[in-house]
């Protein structure tokens, strides 16, 4: 089999899964919004919403299945643009496509509660005392990222051991096949640049371990006691899942280099995707058992904590949160100190953009990200 | 215990803050010494600036609900029933007894709503 139809399938059963999930995930998350505009559990069965969704599947599937179709042709008639086009081109098309779509659908979810004129009690709960939920950062289960800085500390130290007996040319890259297909001379720099890569890739994992800490998560005002304990549980499963994530990384990117230094060896793929893919699966674990923000996981009734006001009556506030989130998807509140908080479907962190730094830094990384796939794309061509 | 904040009602923020201590103390959930959250991590938590979370603890310190304590934070006391406590008390309760007649309450009703109201607080007591 050839290296672009292997690429292919690849790339299409991404694009479906990227389907899919494009599908499901505003349709499964929280049920307290319709595309990021809040509404009660009860709005999210009227008819309107319920056509809202539907619609939304259908426009998502038939593109899926263009780009699918797209990719297939592109494949028939100019195979080795494959990596250009599939591979880099059309994931992006594709989520430049969804938000769009997302912000369309956000648009009309916001004129349906204004139109039906749905109210939602807006009330904001806070522990205070001991019912602390948000962790601070000596809360991040340091004994993951302790061990990956010893492993990339103790292989780095027997590199540097057998540096002398090295070969004078190391494999710096190997194909799908395991192998190698580009060599380097070797030096400090190829022998360890591995090595600097995984200690960069520790440092941003520590920071989403930090995040996951202390992040402002949405509470369920349904039953915020409750909420809380499951928030605080979640936090701590997610934790030592971002920390086994980290172990398994840096473990998939350093046992290839000690193979690296024999060009002789043949690497099997398996070395670098069993453990990627054994921690990805663990993380998909924590996300699926715990649903948003813990919403799934059992609490022991008996440590439920008080509400200071009586929460059976509903607030006559109606006004909602509604405003601090630019387009149903970037928080942007002045007043509020927090840095981090979670995203609006609970499936990820995302910040408050009314922060100049987070605004510039976001600016900053998609220039960047934007420019350097365009770098990458006119060089393969 | 965990406050609920309304963030669009007539009673400011920082008012409901400062109520709902003052509740949750006299109803046992929060104890004398206990640590409360840093000014920081309350105005995140309920995504307000830090001005008004500061307002609350600063008026709950002067009226001796919280104390600084140099190596827990902001922790929870009780105040001193003094002077102008009682001076403070009886103004708010001559007022409500004021509304009250206004609005046609007699002396027993209004005394039942103020033994409700203290029994309310007491109950609650670990």
């Amino acid at each position: 089999m050839n290296e672009n139809l292997i690429l292919l399938i690849i790339n299409i059963a991404g694009i479906t899964i990227i389907g899919i999930s494009f599908c499901i995930l505003p349709l499964i998350t929280r049920k307290s919004f319709l595309f990021g505009v809040r509404v009660s559990p009860e709005n999210q069965k009227d008819k309107d919403a319920v056509k809202l969704k539907r619609n939304y599947v259908v426009v998502v599937s038939i593109v899926t299945l263009v780009l699918v179709a797209l990719a297939d042709l592109q494949y028939f008639f100019v195979p080795e643009l494959t990596i250009v086009t599939t591979t880099l081109t059309l994931p992006l098309v594709f989520r430049v496509f969804y938000y769009i779509l997302y912000i369309i659908c956000w648009k009309k979810a916001l004129k349906l509660k204004k139109d039906k004129n749905w109210q939602v009690p807006d009330v904001i709960y806070a522990p205070i005392g001991r019912s602390r939920v948000r962790g601070s950062i000596s809360s991040v289960p340091w004994i993951w990222y302790i061990i990956c800085f010893l492993i990339i500390l103790i292989s780095g130290l027997y590199l540097f051991g057998i540096y002398d007996t090295l070969p004078d040319t190391i494999a710096t890259h190997f194909d799908i096949y395991g192998v190698a297909d580009a060599f380097a001379a070797k030096s400090y720099y190829s022998v360890f640049m591995m090595h600097g890569i995984a200690f960069i890739l520790l440092l941003v994992l520590i920071f989403v371990g930090v995040t996951i800490a202390i992040a402002k998560y949405q509470i369920d005002n349904t039953n915020p006691a409750k909420s809380f304990l499951q928030n605080k549980k979640y936090r701590i499963m997610l934790g030592h899942a971002v920390g086994f994530l980290s172990i398994c990384l840096t473990i998939s990117m350093l046992i290839p280099v000690i193979i690296m230094m024999n060009p002789n060896l043949k690497m099997g793929i398996a070395v670098t995707i069993i453990p990627t893919l054994i921690s990805i699966i663990s993380i998909l674990f924590v996300k699926i058992k715990a649903g948003q923000g813990g919403g799934k996981l059992k609490i022991d009734e008996s440590l439920l904590d008080t509400v200071t006001q009586d929460n059976t009556t509903k607030s006559s506030y109606m006004q909602n949160d509604d405003t601090n989130w630019k387009l149903g998807m970037f928080y942007y509140n002045k007043e509020d100190p927090a840095w981090i908080v979670e995203d609006r479907f609970g499936n990820n962190i995302g910040f408050n953009y009314a922060k100049k730094p987070v605004l510039i830094g976001s600016i900053v990384l998609s220039v960047f990200l934007v420019a350097s796939l365009v770098i990458l794309a006119i060089s393969l061509v | 215990m965990i406050l609920k904040i309304e963030p669009y009602s007539n009673s400011p923020i920082y008012e409901q803050i400062r109520n709902q201590i003052v509740m949750g103390i006299a109803q046992g959930h929060l104890q004398q010494g206990e640590r409360l959250a840093s000014v920081r991590n309350l105005a995140e938590d309920i995504g307000v600036n830090l001005h008004t979370v500061n307002k609350a603890y600063q008026l709950l310190r002067d009226e001796g609900y919280l104390k600084l304590d140099r190596r827990s934070g902001t922790v929870i006391s009780f105040p001193k029933k003094d002077e102008s406590f009682t001076n403070i008390l009886k103004e708010k309760l001559y007022l409500s007894a004021a509304e009250s007649i206004c609005s046609g309450m007699d002396k027993e009703e209004f005394m039942d709503f103020c033994q409700n109201a203290y029994k309310y607080f007491k109950r609650g007591e670990k």
